[in-house]
């Protein structure tokens, strides 16, 4: 039977679209990455790749998706001075699906988590990459670097699920990109 | 390869923020599962499961939820036409039959069977031919020889022949012979509890859940509610959904459906849930496996127990979420993640 995904080879093609390709100019920050391959014709391997395998998600769309989790990934690492659980369950509500919400919300509710005089920590996404697509659903990984006031820089990869909901893309899970089984 | 680490050392701020999706259990706040769409479809009996191939198990009963024909009928047709594909008579795999019928569910292709089938027999999905063949599985492609397309196809053509209020004439239009209805309909009964008979439509008011059987009440319930509700969706390592699970995904989306938060890995599912032995083991209650990449202390499998001996599961690539049975090779045991902590 034939798969139902796009072939490996078109999802690292997607990816590079969605996020910068090494045939195209790599741009300087996350965000302008993605803004830039809005033209959708920078990246002829890419062009290729849409004109020879129909896929379960539109090019634009895996665009949003993509920005969606960065923007995501980056609110849900961050932990500004000041901030409070609320604050920052705040931030993350208008980009979650309602079940997300709800783990979400029992997070910023365990006060454990949120430990008095705990550092600021700012998370600036490094890459964005397609693991996976399906109609309705896209699946990437945020690579992030989170910069703490007061010590190193650490790296983490987060695996966010996008979905079409009636009011667009919204986050559907976030789990750690290492988490996986393989049955 | 397993995920052991959820979180990696020293991320400090950013593994707190992680870690909290594995370790709250509440019951509010998370919109539980519906049941699955009801669809009248009797349980296998211990027969089908050791004679059908999982993956045609899955797809009979999914083409039966579908177009609301016993999922059972469906797979008499397929013992008799090609012993569910497991034949290797000419026209099973490639090629016709002396008759010109193809594939597992042998649609005619040419020849004295005809062309039920429509067009080639591997076709671009988007040909319309006018035949019965329907691109069931959605991977563009309209192929006699592939199950995921035949059985749908075939559940289409007793459909438009009478199904399900007249199964027997929908058979005999199918394969114009007496003995052939007898035959798939004997076969039927074998495989499902109570099956041959033809049932109500998934709309029906008989309609109750499907190949669980009556679900239980409470979190067991709404664990397999959402399990069934995915069967059939590919195996993805890492997913947890919605289109495609791996197998500790698909557990604990389902968890998560009934308002318990569970870990993300097999090997933290088995750490967390509180063991319980096999004689006391539930639906509902997970059963584990050393698997691919495991072992019998860190399991690398993980499935919900449908009932003792059969479970649903993301089994591994190239596989979908199915009922199946288990045995006890490789079987590291069972833990109840609702009792987790009592």
């Amino acid at each position: 039977m034939a798969s139902r995904r796009p072939p490996p080879a078109i999802l690292a093609m997607l990816a590079a679209t969605a996020i910068g390709c090494a045939a195209c100019a790599i741009p300087a920050t996350p965000a302008a990455r993605l803004a830039r391959h809005d033209t959708a014709s920078q990246c002829p391997a890419a062009t290729a790749a849409r004109q020879a395998v129909p896929l379960p998600v539109s090019l634009s769309g895996v665009r949003g998706a993509a920005a969606l989790a960065a923007r995501f990934a980056a609110a849900y690492l961050t932990r500004p001075a000041g901030g409070s659980p609320a604050g920052w369950l705040a931030r993350l509500a208008p980009m979650v699906t309602s079940q997300l919400y709800g783990t979400l919300a029992r997070t910023a509710a365990t006060p454990a988590l949120w430990p008095t005089g705990q550092p600021p920590a700012t998370a600036a996404v490094a890459a964005v990459r397609v693991r996976d697509l399906a109609a309705g659903s896209v699946i990437l990984t945020v690579t992030a670097r989170v910069r703490q006031a007061a010590g190193a820089a650490t790296t983490t990869t987060l695996a966010v699920t996008i979905v079409q909901g009636a009011a667009g893309w919204a986050v559907y899970d976030v789990e750690p990109a290492s988490a996986g089984n393989t049955g | 390869m397993t995920g052991h680490g959820a979180v990696r050392a020293g991320l400090a701020a950013a593994a707190l923020l992680v870690l909290p999706v594995l370790l709250i259990a509440a019951a509010t706040g998370i919109a539980t599962q519906q049941a699955a769409a009801c669809t009248a479809q009797p349980a296998p009996t211990p027969l089908a499961l050791a004679a059908i191939p999982a993956r045609y198990l899955t797809l009979y009963q999914q083409a039966g939820r579908q177009y609301g024909i016993a999922w059972e009928i469906l797979a008499g047709i397929g013992e008799v036409e090609s012993n569910n594909g497991q034949s290797g008579a000419p026209g099973v795999y490639s090629g016709a039959n002396s008759a010109g019928a193809a594939g597992p569910m042998q649609f005619g292709i040419g020849g004295a069977a005809g062309d039920t089938w429509g067009g080639a027999p591997v076709h671009p999905a988007s040909e319309q031919t006018g035949g019965y063949g329907i691109d069931g599985d959605h991977d563009g492609v309209t192929d006699v020889y592939d199950p995921g397309d035949a059985i749908p196809s075939a559940a289409r053509y007793l459909i438009l022949h009478g199904a399900p209020a007249d199964i027997e004439a929908a058979l005999f239009a199918y394969n114009h012979s007496e003995a052939y209805v007898t035959l798939v309909l004997a076969w039927a009964a074998r495989y499902a509890d109570g099956g041959g008979q033809a049932v109500a439509a998934a709309t029906g008011p008989a309609c109750t859940p499907g190949a669980a059987g009556p679900l239980p009440a409470g979190i067991a319930g709404k664990v397999l509610a959402y399990a069934e509700a995915q069967l059939g969706k590919p195996y993805q390592w890492g997913a947890t959904g919605p289109a495609s699970f791996d197998c500790s995904g698909l557990v604990m989306m389902a968890y998560r459906a009934a308002g318990i938060a569970i870990p993300r890995t097999s090997q933290q599912q088995w750490a967390y849930g509180r063991q319980i032995p096999a004689s006391r083991v539930r639906p509902g209650d997970l059963v584990f496996f050393a698997g691919a990449d495991g072992t019998l202390t860190a399991p690398g499998h993980v499935g919900i127990v449908l009932r003792p001996g059969v479970m649903i599961d993301a089994p591994a690539t190239g596989q979908d979420v199915q009922v199946q049975p288990y045995g006890t090779d490789g079987l590291t045991g069972y833990t109840d993640p609702a009792a987790s902590g009592t």
